[in-house]
């Protein structure tokens, strides 16, 4: 929570800093406190309620790296009222932010493991943070896979920092859309087919998925094919939100509440509701 | 002279396959090496040969008009890509696919293989498991794209 | 000044000495909220005395329907649970949270300043004291705890009533472990006993708090015929349930039910209204609504009930998750009979019976689950009998 914040619904104010296009419907912002003091810390996979004034709120995910505690970064797409004033902030606006809310990804339990990360369209915005932190702790990670489809090239977020992890030595980055024009040198496939290429051993794995539902079912299927266990991966769930303390209700998935007991689980506590329908 | 036994039973599409059925094979293959760029088939064409990608990536296009070519997949290291249908027609192909980096494959010659499997048909029995697998897994990747899960 | 009683302890006061009790607890600067009849309904209103309690009428309760009576005596508390519960004290259906004013590019946030009401409630059934630890544990006892109820459950004083064998047409509290004679979570417990030309309360103490609103109303010890013949009151009602639900595993019965026909069959009954939901005493979801006055400076944050029958209750951008009403009954009733045992340690059905009786086309949770039950066995049977 905010430090001394004794009401979990009262939002504290941040300014936009900056704001950048990623696509033609996604922006990332940078905000940060006014007056800048306090930092706010934050685990990969967590996020927090953004509000747009009189707008309302959305629940964003925090894209930041976790070390950059003094700047918090969203990456926000633009398929609502309220995401929409959101992505129409300037710099120098003002949002509220309520948070940090959430299970995180388990990147310290993953010390001594191969990484393995398959993301799909903005899914890989709650996996930013989980990926600066194995970049930063390089060493403790075994092999480090990334994975990211998107349905266009257009639709891929963070482009420009995708091609300098592709530069790394100690990094596999796959990119692959659904379709693409010539001028694409990426893969052209659906993400599941690029994960039987993929390298790790499956003994000594830790698989972290975000995406849309259908793309995280079909991967966890390949995943388990790859002779990866349920309990080795872990899934990054998305569900109507509005308080994130787990007392509105609306984010109810079975016995879950999304915003407290997840949004990451591990896939085999969840498996039972991972097929069930309409739940 | 290289002996692709070796070669042939280290491809994911032949493994398993019983040592005595490599040497048939083996005298349908042939190595290619496709630039960047290259084209390994053409739209139209007639498919006469069985691609299995030892190295590279390859994309499968399909060329529009207005769009220029559009690509439908890529494919690399350890697929495989023809058609082993033996019909009695001339089987022709869909679309183009090009080598994206410098791809080298494994050929295979459709009619040879027709013929070694038209007097083995334990070799086309095995064959065909193979074939009807790597068509399934198409088909299932093809559905999944068609259902365009990054939709909202 | 008589020395205080100990709690546990059970006593004897006169109907006609009644009046006096509401008195003390109204001197204490409680605002008294208790049954009275408005409009022709049973609610749960503002009371300044016995007079405004609905003496000598009872309720006749069946699925969807509720029908008010003349009794033949004057019975204080001589009915069942109307369609509200206290939940709208302690969980307000539409409360203002915050407001913020904007100036330019900023704004800022103004928290409420507000008069949190201290309540008495007068009148409580032992479903409905179930129904508030249910709560308790929703916005109390979990990681993060809701102020506004906090504050309103920690102040309220409790004077609890057991039920006295009228109007439980659609009760099922026996089945639910939760009632009819109160045992916990009060400050005072009464039962009427209405014995010939008699008209006493045997009142149980609770707490000190409730100890000492009694110094000032006249009482008695009661004497062991006195004590028995309450029991005998409870022991009456208990006898007279017009529900009862098996709910001996009926959380796996659930879990193992998603695909049953029966939800299809209850779908096509159902409104998807949400009135269970607006009856319910455990139901807590809440919508979160921002709005801005007209000028578009000022901004209030609002909580409001919510009701997960609506395809916007679980709308994510795209679509519903929960499309057809099937899934929003399943969702409902799985949830009080089954989830809420994994995310609060217990049930989130009381057995009051409100959803049954204000259900406008009386789907009775109880015949719901008999209905998957009884039929589980036979569909396994189709599966796997000779084709």
């Amino acid at each position: 929570m905010i430090e001394n914040n004794p009401d979990p619904m009262l939002p504290e104010i941040f300014e936009v800093k900056r704001l950048q296009r990623e696509t033609a419907d996604t922006f990332t912002l940078e905000l940060t406190r006014p007056g800048g003091a306090a930092e706010f810390s934050f685990a990969p996979g967590q996020f927090n309620m953004l509000y747009a004034f009189g707008r309302g709120e959305a629940p964003i995910s925090i894209s930041g790296a976790p070390a950059r505690s003094d700047t918090l970064v969203h990456t926000v797409r633009n398929v609502g009222n309220v995401t929409r004033a959101i992505c129409k902030s300037r710099p120098g606006a003002k949002l509220g932010v309520r948070g940090p809310f959430g299970a995180p990804w388990p990147v310290a339990e993953m010390a001594g493991q191969d990484v393995v990360i398959v993301a799909g369209g903005l899914g890989l915005a709650p996996l930013r943070p989980a990926i600066y932190h194995f970049l930063e702790h390089r060493a403790d990670y075994g092999n480090f896979e990334l994975i990211y489809g998107a349905r266009t090239p257009a639709d891929l977020l963070y482009r420009r920092e995708l091609e300098r992890w592709r530069g790394r030595f100690d990094f596999r980055v796959h990119a692959t859309v659904d379709t693409a024009g010539a001028d694409w040198r990426g893969g052209v496939g659906v993400v599941t087919t690029v994960i039987p290429r993929a390298r790790f051993d499956p003994a000594n794995t830790i698989a972290l998925v975000c995406g849309p539902q259908l793309m995280m079912r079909y991967t966890v299927m390949e995943l388990l094919g790859r002779g990866l266990t349920p309990a080795q991966i872990y899934v990054s769930m998305e569900r109507h939100m509005k308080c994130g303390l787990g007392l509105c209700g609306h984010c109810q998935w079975g016995p879950f509440f999304v915003c407290k007991d997840g949004p990451v689980f591990r896939y085999d506590t969840v498996k039972d509701w991972f097929e069930r329908r309409e739940v | 002279m290289e002996t692709f036994e070796p070669l042939l039973a280290d491809q994911p599409f032949f493994r398993g396959i019983d040592p005595s059925h490599l040497k048939d094979l083996a005298a349908c293959a042939s190595r290619e090496k496709y630039s960047a760029g290259q084209f390994l088939c053409r739209a139209e064409e007639e498919a006469t040969a069985f691609f299995l990608i030892l190295q590279g990536r390859v994309s499968i296009e399909i060329f529009s008009a207005r769009r220029g070519p559009v690509i439908l997949q890529t494919m690399g290291e350890g697929d495989v890509l023809g058609w082993l249908g033996f019909q009695e027609k001339p089987f022709h192909w869909h679309w183009d696919a090009r080598a994206v980096d410098l791809t080298r494959v494994l050929t295979l010659e459709v009619g040879c293989i027709k013929a070694k499997c038209e007097a083995d048909h334990d070799l086309g029995y095995e064959i065909m498991k193979r074939f009807v697998q790597s068509l399934a897994k198409a088909f299932r990747e093809r559905s999944l794209q068609l259902t365009d899960m990054f939709q909202a | 000044m008589a020395t205080p009683v100990p709690v546990g302890a059970n006593l004897v006061i006169e109907a006609t000495d009644f009046p006096q009790l509401l008195a003390a607890v109204d001197r204490l600067g409680y605002q008294m909220v208790g049954p009275t009849l408005r409009d022709g309904h049973l609610i749960y209103g503002d009371l300044t005395g016995v007079a405004d309690l609905p003496a000598g009428w009872t309720d006749e309760q069946e699925a969807g329907a509720f029908r008010l009576k003349r009794r033949d005596d004057q019975a204080l508390f001589g009915y069942g649970v109307g369609q509200q519960s206290w939940k709208q004290f302690l969980f307000p259906p539409h409360h203002l949270l915050w407001r913020a004013a904007r100036r330019g590019d900023d704004f800022q946030m103004i928290p409420p300043a507000e008069a949190v009401p201290r309540y008495a409630f007068i009148g409580v059934r032992s479903c409905d004291l179930h129904a508030m630890a249910v709560q308790d544990r929703v916005f109390l006892q979990g990681r993060h705890v809701d102020p506004v109820y906090q504050v309103r459950r920690e102040q309220a004083f409790i004077l609890a009533v057991n039920c006295g064998g009228q109007g439980c047409g659609t009760c099922f509290c026996v089945s639910m472990g939760t009632g009819p004679r109160a045992t916990f979570g009060f400050d005072l417990a009464l039962t009427e006993v209405l014995p010939e030309g008699k008209h006493y309360f045997l009142v149980e103490v609770g707490t000190d708090r409730g100890a000492g609103v009694l110094q000032a109303v006249p009482q008695r010890a009661a004497g062991a015929a006195e004590i028995a013949a309450a029991a005998s009151v409870v022991a009456a009602t208990a006898a007279n349930l017009g529900r009862q639900l098996d709910t001996q595993g009926v959380k796996e019965l659930l879990y193992r039910s998603y695909e049953h026909p029966r939800w299809d069959e209850v779908a096509a009954r159902c409104l998807n209204c949400g009135n269970c939901t607006w009856v319910c005493p455990t139901c807590f979801c809440h919508t979160i609504e921002d709005v801005t006055d007209l000028t578009g400076m000022v901004a209030e944050r609002w909580r409001r009930q919510d009701v997960c029958f609506t395809v916007d209750y679980s709308y994510l951008h795209g679509g519903s998750i929960r499309p057809s009403p099937r899934s929003r009954y399943r969702q409902w009733l799985t949830h009080k009979l089954a989830t809420w045992f994994d995310q609060f340690g217990c049930s989130g059905c009381v057995g009051c019976g409100r959803c049954i009786t204000w259900c406008p086309v009386g789907i009775d949770i109880t015949e719901e689950i008999r209905a998957i039950r009884e039929t589980e066995a036979s569909l396994k049977e189709t599966e796997h009998g000779d084709l």
